[in-house]
């Protein structure tokens, strides 16, 4: 069979010849195809729960559809409209966490123009609206995010629903905090919590008190961070509530990776893979496959970290999650600087770089350029370095943690 | 380890019951029937050509890695105008690929760093056709009237002509025939045929389908052929499989199912080479049709099964419709009834969902039939009725007679 990549690569050769020598094109492509970049899982020892971890695979999307679908049909005739609405959210969520965003964001799309027409179920059109802020958000694409958490805050604004008011603002700090725009995201938080109290939406609590510890962690204020997320994992735990009690164990991993403590982190990452692919989350598994990958560079383990910068590329780019494919060629630049490819290293940086630029997302650029500056002035490339090193330092200065710089980003609720 | 469906079925399960309680549940079989289960392996029913015809692999990420690292480099390479009619070209190959969420990123990243309004226009116009291809009509109509904007205000007629081409193919994915041809026409008045040759190609190819509908079978040929010369000059690939696609249709309407068989066969060899994805999905689904006619129900639901796989990747909704009417007309051969009611219905609130009236009309024909063989003369009348009006409307000759003929109409 022919190999299946052999055709887009004449094309980009082809595309490229138009704008660059035909020999500089050529000369590019060969190099990205002489690359290895899948470079050899199968050789390197792993124990049995990173066997498992690293050979999983998810299960194929049209079998969610196929079966999804006919329940949409038929429950169409036999639920009340408000009943079939609320499946029909539910079912968007669901797929959400299965890395289903087209089939989740076509479910939630559909959904809202059935019930832009109704007058009676308003509250169930601005969930809607949210549901489609987080498959957006989950997208990097943070406007059409924004434009549909202001049409779901106008719509609970007009019920005078202050725990779907509240949804929004945990929303917006989300978003705010995915971009690297803390105290923003801070103001948001706060909002959301003190428009609620303990009597309110547990669930929302919960995921509010998990951001805030996101925050905290980014901060430096560690304790903070530990207590935020305990009460998260109490309230989850309390409500079953899985996807999110797995996103939890994702962030205390990110906490201890912050703090040095590597065993810890390992296991907070083993805990949230472990539910999430019982259960096949897999953003989840994703930004998790990532925490580890970096743990292992910081391990000196090259050859563990290249096996789940893969994994994670193979999830991230299926579920179109562009924040972790940023954060995966920041890694694989520094798996390459390790093993002392500083060609290759500097092409993932500038990736990440690039990529972190054009989705906006601040502290993950500031993190690329500070591991790019170390590499450049490593290989003796001073003035070069000076620039990424400079513009990751003003970042990190509006921040209050110095061991950010070393650090990744944490994946909000 | 290969991951299970277990847990999402408990999941699953606990959403039904919460909403549908256990008598309704029971109403419905939802077990993975082990056909799905299967359907990952090519089965061994099937020939070795079709086998081979079916081997494609549509999902790798070592792709956008390259494509990652090219925009890197040209980025570094080229200056702001040269990288951004680079980045144009681009995207239009990723939608040609079936990379609709890349191609989509690429045209975000012309709007935002570009302030030069063809680039502008032009990566609207990227957008507006990505969101076609979802079936997002209201925001395609939006984006795509906002291109319309920048390419007037520049005076750029060619632009406009790309504009209106779209607005057809909208239209015509809706199922407003009428309105399509005009605005391909309108299209074809704002280009220089001599000039642009490929566009005067596009325009041909849609009218080409156009006639198809209406029935003008060799008007369809015509403009079709046009096209096909065209495209080989131009060593088009990608088109030369998607007009292979067309004419194939236009001997399928009229019963020639073993030409309409060579054709999709020489598109889908084109089109897997170029992996042009979404033509393959299209090519599987049409070469599914033929097999269904000639009674080959296990090829065909292998051609199926994968153009399935396929459109669920490239999150085409458009096609889902189609395939969930063909799986209908499949389980109705094999006289399971039950199940094919429910593909077709599923196929009816696709279509109705993105307000496709000619899918929904073709659909409705179908559960007529379906009725009928299950003696719901009262479900049968409806459905069918509902198709015949719309085929009225587009004086579709050959369907209105058809459709009459079922329902007992004296056909004059």
């Amino acid at each position: 069979m022919k190999n299946d990549s052999t055709s887009i690569t004449k094309d980009l050769k082809n595309i490229l010849s138009d704008y660059i020598t035909k020999d500089a094109a050529e000369e590019l492509i060969k190099a990205i195809e002489t690359e290895n970049f899948a470079s050899g899982n199968k050789a390197i020892e792993l124990p049995e729960l990173g066997r498992s971890q690293v050979g999983y695979d998810p299960p194929k999307g049209r079998k969610y559809r196929l079966l999804i679908d006919k329940i949409i049909t038929h429950c169409e005739n036999h639920l009340s409209e408000e009943r079939y609405s609320n499946l029909l959210l539910d079912l968007s969520q669901l797929m959400l966490f299965a890395g289903e965003m087209a089939y989740s964001l076509e479910i939630a799309q559909d959904l809202k123009s059935k019930l832009e027409w109704k007058n009676n179920l308003e509250s169930i059109l601005a969930e809607t609206n949210l549901m489609i802020s987080k498959i957006y958000w989950s997208q990097a694409y943070w406007e059409d995010s924004k434009f549909y958490i202001s049409e779901a805050t106008r719509i609970f604004g007009f019920l005078s629903s202050k725990s779907g008011i509240a949804k929004c603002e945990n929303m917006l700090g989300t978003l705010y905090g995915e971009k690297g725009e803390f105290d923003e995201a801070n103001i948001h938080l706060e909002n959301a919590l003190a428009l609620l109290n303990d009597d309110d939406d547990l669930s929302s609590i919960a995921m509010i008190l998990t951001n805030l510890g996101i925050i905290n962690t980014i901060n430096g204020n560690y304790e903070k961070a530990v207590l935020n997320y305990n009460n998260a994992v109490g309230k989850f735990e309390k409500l079953d509530d899985a996807r999110r009690l797995s996103r939890v164990y994702h962030n205390l991993g990110m906490l201890y990776s912050q703090m040095e403590n590597y065993d810890a982190a390992l296991d907070e990452f083993n805990k949230c893979i472990t539910v999430s692919m019982d259960n096949n989350y897999l953003s989840n598994c994703a930004v998790s496959y990532i925490g580890k990958a970096y743990v292992y560079t910081k391990l000196k383990n090259s050859a563990l970290a290249n096996a789940y910068t893969d994994k994670a590329m193979e999830i991230a780019y299926k579920i179109n999650d562009t924040v972790s494919i940023a954060d995966i060629y920041k890694i694989k630049g520094m798996i390459q600087n390790d093993m002392d490819n500083f060609q290759l290293s500097e092409e993932f940086f500038e990736n990440s770089i690039r990529l972190n630029k054009d989705i906006e997302s601040k502290l993950n650029e500031a993190e690329s350029s500070a591991e790019f500056g170390k590499l450049l002035k490593e290989t003796d490339r001073e003035d070069e370095a000076k620039q990424y090193l400079e513009s990751a330092v003003n970042f990190f200065n509006g921040l209050k943690n110095d061991n950010l710089l070393n650090g990744l980003v944490e994946r909000g609720i | 380890m290969k991951a299970s469906l277990h847990n999402f079925e408990i999941e699953f399960d606990r959403l039904l019951r919460l909403y549908l309680g256990e008598e309704k549940l029971k109403q419905l079989h939802l077990k993975f029937s082990p056909s799905q289960e299967e359907s990952d392996r090519i089965s061994e029913m099937v020939n070795d050509f079709y086998k081979n015809q079916l081997e494609i692999n549509i999902d790798n990420y070592n792709e956008r890695i390259k494509i990652d690292r090219t925009i890197t480099f040209s980025e570094k390479q080229l200056n702001s105008y040269k990288f951004c009619e680079f980045l144009l070209d681009l995207g239009r190959l990723c939608i040609s690929c079936g990379k609709l969420n890349i191609a989509s990123e690429i045209f975000k990243k012309i709007k935002k760093s570009s302030t030069n309004v063809l680039h502008q226009a032009e990566a609207l116009l990227g957008q507006a056709n990505i969101l076609s291809r979802r079936g997002d009509w209201p925001r395609s109509l939006i984006t795509l009237a906002d291109a319309e904007i920048l390419f007037n205000k520049i005076d750029d007629s060619f632009g406009m002509a790309k504009c209106y081409n779209l607005l057809g193919s909208i239209y015509g994915d809706q199922g407003d025939i009428e309105k399509a041809k005009n605005y391909f026409l309108k299209s074809l008045s704002n280009i220089n045929p001599e000039k642009n040759l490929e566009m005067q190609a596009n325009l041909s190819t849609n009218l080409g389908i156009i006639a198809n509908i209406q029935e003008n079978r060799n008007d369809a040929h015509k403009h079709l052929n046009n096209a096909l010369v065209i495209y080989k000059t131009l060593d088009n690939h990608k088109c030369i499989a998607e007009v292979n696609y067309n004419i194939g249709l236009t001997f399928f309407e009229s019963e020639d199912y073993n030409s309409a068989l060579d054709v999709f066969d020489e598109g889908i060899e084109i089109a897997k080479n170029g992996r042009f994805i979404s033509i393959v999905c299209l090519l599987y689904l049409a070469k599914s049709q033929i097999l269904i006619a000639k009674g080959d129900i296990n090829s065909a639901s292998e051609f199926l099964d994968k153009a399935l796989e396929i459109s669920h990747y490239v999150g085409d909704k458009l096609t889902f419709g189609d395939l969930y009417k063909l799986k209908g007309i499949i389980e109705r051969q094999l006289k399971n009834y039950k199940l094919s009611e429910s593909y077709l219905l599923n196929s009816l609130r696709i279509n109705t969902s993105l307000k496709n009236e000619m899918n929904i009309a073709e659909t409705s024909f179908e559960l007529g039939v379906l009725y009928e063989e299950i003696n719901n003369s009262i479900s049968k009348k409806s459905y069918l009725e509902s198709a015949l009006n719309y085929y009225k409307q587009i004086n579709a000759s050959q369907k209105v007679k058809a459709v009459e003929t079922k329902l007992g109409i004296a056909v004059t």
